[in-house]
């Protein structure tokens, strides 16, 4: 696996419906979701993950395959996902994963190096 | 609130249909009137369950267009839209319809025509049943939702995709009985163990085709029902519950809140338990889905779904049969018509005419119409006699 270690990420918490996202309101400056006040975190931008599914029918304007995951993210909550960087290994559930960026496709996570506590 | 009664059952087969949906809707409306004996005249009030037929062929404001064709007079005519559960959920607006007073004879209907769209275009109009936000936007078609939730069944409970198949092959011999079925070939589980992948775990043969296809009902008040020349059916509970279309937002993904929350409010509301229950059509969108919608309306515990198909306990001869109809798996999921078409299964049973599918003393059915990845359900429970 290509692990990396995991660089501090702000994340954006909704003090309504608790979803986290990955940038600010923009200029309405609320959750895009349900409109409420948004706090910025800074979390390890480390997660494990929860859920997985290597899709290869995609809708229109999209390229199959590609790894969509649910993970669980450090300090923050759980968030949908695109996956990258596992080569032929598959992802597994309750694997680490690290936060790499935003893609136009959503967050992006790669696979993560293993804790120390994981390893002992 | 009155006592209600499904007097005429009636289905446009489900299926590649060359006809529009106006067409299928008022071909199932006709049907289900010509069974109950109820002209068009009598029918006060129309209620229209789809999906997005403005988005499949550009057809929108449909249900006065089938009312109309199906030669009903200038009564209310209202679509309704829950994503899968739109025909269920009609379902339940008639039935309070009726319930209410409001009216005494009520026509229901749920029509999709989705094959004249491409496959990428099909998937795209699903996944909007997500959230597009967080959701369909990152690709999250409605199978790779799914196929997600089958992950997490498979590690928290060790499901297996053998575990799947079983369901696969259990609706497919199904459907194989039943001639209004879009699939009437049964499946062995090698074809569906081996079949293309289309979201891992899941492969093709777990995913319910696209169908075009149209369903209708009669509901009227019981007194009625037994004027009119049908076996009455009761309709003994109609609820709906709902939760947040994303997946994200739900703390675990294997159980839905919105199937919990409406089968316990229709056991509650019927005066009847889960083991009452003779016979169930479930929301089979997914082999997974089955499994879980056994676990969420309390007929199997938490994990323990898989039981069903694997044990041949909801085949048919088995000891409740599960989708006797062939379920979405194998009828076809037309996606507005498939929980008006579970309520014709359910009352073909329970009139004891479902033919070489029959369930033997059949009095008590359950219908569960999901929509979305858990965000919309309704919970129908169905008793034979006046
Ligand atoms: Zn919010």
């Amino acid at each position: 696996m290509m692990a990396r270690a995991a660089a501090a990420v702000v994340v954006f918490s909704c003090t309504g419906c608790g979803r986290v996202h990955f940038e600010d309101g923009g200029g309405s400056g609320g959750c895009g979701h349900c409109g409420a006040a948004l706090v910025g975190k800074k979390v390890s931008g480390r997660g494990n993950i929860y859920a997985f599914s290597v899709v290869h029918i995609a809708p229109e304007q999209m390229d199959a395959p590609y790894t969509l995951a649910l993970v669980d993210l450090e300090g923050a909550g759980r968030v949908l996902c695109r996956l990258d960087g596992f080569g032929v290994e598959i992802p597994t559930v309750g694997g680490p994963v690290v936060f790499e960026g935003n893609s136009p496709r959503g967050p992006l996570f790669r696979a993560g190096e293993i804790s120390e506590n994981a390893r002992g | 609130m009155r006592s209600v009664s499904i007097a005429g059952i009636g289905i446009a087969s489900f299926g590649v249909r060359t006809e529009n949906a106006v067409r299928l809707g008022a071909e199932a409306c006709r049907v289900a009137m010509a069974d109950a004996g109820v002209g068009p005249e009598r029918v006060e009030v129309f209620f229209l369950g789809n999906f997005a037929s403005q988005a499949f062929t550009g057809q929108n404001h449909l249900a006065p267009a089938v009312a109309h064709a199906a030669g009903l007079g200038p009564i209310p005519c209202t679509r309704v839209e829950g994503a899968c559960a739109s025909g269920g959920l009609a379902v339940r607006q008639g039935a309070l319809a009726v319930a209410s007073g409001a009216a005494d004879i009520v026509l229901v209907a749920g029509v999709e025509k989705m094959t004249s769209a491409g496959s990428g275009r099909t998937a795209e109009i699903l996944a909007a049943a997500g959230d597009f936000e967080c959701e369909a936007s990152l690709g999250a078609t409605f199978p790779a939702l799914f196929a997600m939730i089958a992950r997490r069944h498979m590690h928290e409970y060790g499901t297996t995709h053998e575990d799947l198949a079983e369901v696969a092959v259990k609706n497919h011999a199904h459907g194989h009985l039943n001639p209004d079925a879009h699939y009437q070939k049964e499946i062995t589980r090698e074809q569906a163990l081996s079949a293309r992948e289309v979201a891992t775990p899941l492969r093709l043969l777990d995913c319910a085709p696209i169908s075009d296809g149209a369903a209708a009902v009669v509901l009227c008040a019981s007194e009625i029902a037994a004027d009119l020349p049908s076996a009455p059916v009761r309709l003994l509970a109609s609820a709906q519950a709902s939760d947040s279309p994303a997946l994200a937002d739900k703390g675990d993904i294997t159980r839905f809140r919105a199937t919990v929350s409406a089968a316990e409010e229709a056991f509650q509301s019927a005066g009847v338990q889960p083991e009452e229950i003779d016979l169930a059509e479930v929301h089979d969108c997914f082999t997974i889905a089955e499994i879980l919608a056994l676990e969420d309306i309390g007929f199997y515990r938490k994990g323990e779904g898989v039981r069903g198909a694997r044990d041949g306990e909801t085949a048919l001869g088995g000891a409740m049969p599960v989708n006797t109809s062939g379920g979405l798996k194998a009828k076809g999921h037309p996606v507005g018509a498939t929980g008006v078409g579970q309520i014709c299964e359910l009352v073909r049973q329970l009139r004891g005419e479902a033919g070489p599918r029959q369930v033997l003393g059949a009095e008590l059915g359950l219908a569960h119409n999901l929509g979305g990845s858990g965000a919309t359900c309704a919970v129908h429970i169905l008793a034979a006699g006046a």
